[in-house]
């Protein structure tokens, strides 16, 4: 009788402590995982405050009676590194394809952002919005000559 | 013939194994069962941690093609969180003035996952009286932005 009490003990408390290790583990792995969240999040929120740019120069110019090249100057005026490739820019409210001169837009530097083939003509105005990889976004707007 | 006093202790014995056992089995598998809801709820607060999303048309201009009937608008989205967005017509919602767009009149770009930093387009058909209206985008996690924008 003795014998059986302390077996069938034994298998139940075996069993608890695979169990609890089970539980420990996926609450290991979970917390882990949050954190990891939680770390990308707050280095987001970190980028997203020290970000800043402004346009500091547009040039359009006239390459047929119909269209315009379009050359865009950024200051990087904050504290992050943004990704040239990730920028979108904008015109009269139309997300346009560009090339730009260098892949970082380190802070304190300049970034050229270049698009050819906009439909309008000489003297005609337009709408700019310049947006970056974290939602940072500026407005200007830019004559044809 | 009867059952000495060895017998009854192994049926004993046999009894409280196999009770303990079919103990264990309900507690391991409650314990599982626990686990994997731990392990989902886990992955669930990790994707709305790191879902971030932004509308960034220029509420002034959005662009329309009226070459089509009802007209087509477009809307620009950016994913700037951390975790890519799952960008199909059944996991998003597209409110418009508080009107769900159906299927039928959505349109996406890409049509699947949108990675962190980069442009979706969103195509409503609908006809909008001149004026200002309110576009709505809800992802599947709940997660949600909003524009103003005029016509």
């Amino acid at each position: 009788m003795g014998f059986s009490t302390t077996a069938a003990f034994a298998i139940i408390m075996i069993s608890l402590f695979v169990s609890m290790s089970f539980i420990a583990g996926e609450l290991v792995k979970n917390f882990n995982d949050l954190n990891l969240a939680v770390k990308r999040q707050e280095h987001q929120k970190y980028k997203l405050e020290n970000t800043d740019f402004e346009i500091s120069g547009v040039d359009a110019w006239n390459t047929t009676a119909s269209t315009y090249d379009l050359s865009i100057n950024l200051r990087n005026t904050g504290a992050v590194t943004l990704d040239a490739s990730k920028f979108t820019v904008m015109v009269d409210g139309i997300s346009y394809d560009f090339t730009y001169n260098r892949s970082n837009f380190y802070p304190l530097e300049g970034l050229r952002l270049n698009l050819t083939d906009l439909p309008g003509g000489e003297s005609s105005n337009h709408r700019l919005k310049v947006v970056a990889e974290n939602g940072v976004e500026k407005y200007t707007t830019f004559t044809v000559r | 013939m009867s059952f000495g006093e060895s017998g009854v202790h192994v049926i004993f014995f046999v009894a409280a194994v196999v009770l303990a056992t079919s103990i264990s089995a309900m507690l391991v598998t409650t314990v599982e069962k626990v686990s994997i809801g731990l392990r989902v709820q886990g992955e669930n607060l990790e994707n709305k941690i790191g879902t971030d999303f932004k509308i960034v048309n220029d509420p002034v201009n959005i662009p329309v093609n009226n070459s089509v009937s009802p007209p087509e608008y477009t809307f620009y989205i950016k994913n700037i969180g951390t975790k890519s967005i799952l960008m199909t017509e059944s996991t998003l919602t597209v409110l418009i003035d508080g009107t769900h767009i159906s299927d039928a009149n959505l349109r996406l770009d890409p049509d699947g996952e949108l990675k962190p930093g980069y442009l979706g387009q969103i195509f409503v058909r609908m006809n909008l009286a001149s004026g200002d209206h309110k576009v709505t985008v809800i992802l599947e996690n709940g997660f949600s932005d909003s524009m103003k924008f005029t016509i």
